[in-house]
């Protein structure tokens, strides 16, 4: 059983930032996977959930989702869907299964650096920033690629939103492997791009769970300024497999992964071709 | 037991001693609420589901603690034996219930669809249950039995 001490249910930013700064104390929104954690020392919980960080607002080319929105609330948004031709919404019905759905929030999916979560590699191909606050309300804008490279989040911070570009893209796709819908993800893979007269203008690939989260730049130069029929997949398959490290688990090898993975992104490149050429 | 919430459970005020590290599901058992039922006690198979402010939470991966000055319906605030309610009388009705470990949990998630949806598609069933596993009958027939059930509450069927 986990060791809590004590909770506290701050009701504004100021009041939650002041309690952050205290040592032993933590931070709750959704707390799926807290209620199971064992904690080594004593804790003191800092329920979030009273906080008025519950909007998705739309802005001139923006939207921005606060960070203890739920994921079900950002999936029965029509705004959502205005991101990334419908990719955000796509990878929040694939986030886990309806009870935990109605837990889990944005801030928390990507606030610890879970390998199993759904959002990380999405942020990444969408060019999202996320915008933390800290005591005196100094705020941080930081591009989602600069935010998953910190091993953590700052002591003291807080995530306030997440701020997601409304700007016009061609093509994109999301897609999560795993077993059943209660099963850790064995692979997330979101690609995004802009597509002019069958020519790549602009491309962003990131994959996690088979490895770290990260943009595979080798395979998004690769495919830069390429039209897309004379793309040759096996040729991007075995690129993309030979710049990132593949983790195996006691669930399955790594050329097991490799295998899903070169599915996937195939599927991707012929999805692309079809709908774009 | 240091720490107090107040909750409504069931349309009634309550207000519980409880460990700050408590588990909710723990919590309604020791209360009485034994509708609620313990299965995988971590956050898979969904025999736990409440409702919380009426969404379907399952109450082994939720603190107790966070749940104060919430709003939470069991099993036991559905419906009575006399007057069972619509999603009860149909999975009554559908023979869909065969041991009914699972079935608290997923009435509770239909009872949740139906009060926001009346009229939900087969999909939206299916994405709205997708957290309450069932080792018996299947899913089918409780398919058939909450689309039953959405024809009640809309007033096309007695």
């Amino acid at each position: 059983m986990s060791r809590i001490t004590k909770w506290f249910y701050p009701t504004t930013i100021d009041e939650t930032l002041a309690f952050l700064t205290e040592k032993n104390n933590e931070i709750i929104a959704g707390g799926t996977h807290i209620a199971t954690q064992r904690h080594q020392s004593p804790v003191q919980m800092v329920d979030i959930t009273r906080i008025p960080l519950k909007y998705i607002k739309k802005e001139k080319n923006s939207l921005r989702i606060g960070s203890i929105t739920t994921i079900t609330e950002i999936i029965e948004s029509p705004l959502c869907l205005e991101v990334g031709k419908g990719i955000l919404t796509k990878a929040c019905q694939l986030i886990a299964d309806n009870p935990l759905r109605n837990k889990i929030t944005l801030g928390g999916n990507i606030a610890r650096r879970i390998p199993w979560v759904g959002l990380p590699v999405v942020l990444l191909v969408l060019d999202a920033h996320i915008v933390m606050i800290e005591k005196g309300n100094k705020e941080e804008k930081i591009p989602a690629k600069t935010f998953f490279e910190m091993e953590k989040l700052q002591k003291g911070k807080l995530i306030k939103e997440v701020v997601f570009p409304l700007n016009s893209v061609s093509f994109t796709r999301y897609e999560k492997f795993c077993l059943t819908t209660a099963d850790y993800t064995w692979l997330t893979l979101a690609f995004a791009a802009n597509i002019y007269l069958g020519v790549i203008k602009d491309i962003k690939f990131a994959v996690s769970r088979i490895t770290k989260f990260q943009r595979v730049t080798a395979v998004e130069e690769a495919l830069l300024g390429k039209n897309v029929n004379t793309i040759d997949n096996q040729q991007i398959i075995d690129l993309l497999k030979s710049n990132i490290s593949i983790v195996a688990d006691f669930r399955s090898s790594k050329e097991f992964r490799a295998t899903i993975l070169e599915v996937f992104l195939g599927r991707f490149i012929n999805e692309m071709k079809e709908e774009t050429a | 037991m240091k720490h107090q919430i107040n909750v409504v459970i069931n349309g009634e005020k309550k207000r519980f001693k409880i460990f700050p590290s408590e588990i909710l599901l723990d919590v309604l058992r020791r209360e009485g609420y034994k509708g609620v039922k313990r299965g995988c006690n971590e956050g898979t198979c969904g025999t736990c589901v409440v409702l919380l402010n009426g969404r379907a939470v399952k109450s082994c991966v939720i603190l107790a603690a966070q749940v104060h000055e919430c709003e939470i319906t069991t099993i036991e605030g559905i419906g009575t034996r006399e007057k069972l309610h619509p999603v009860q009388l149909s999975f009554v009705e559908e023979n869909v219930v065969q041991c009914g470990f699972c079935i608290p949990g997923m009435i509770l998630s239909a009872k949740a669809l139906l009060d926001k949806n009346p009229n939900p598609t087969r999909d939206e069933i299916k994405f709205a249950l997708d957290g309450n596993l069932c080792r018996c009958t299947g899913y089918r027939g409780q398919i058939e039995a909450v689309l039953k059930a959405a024809e009640i509450i809309r007033g096309e069927k007695k």
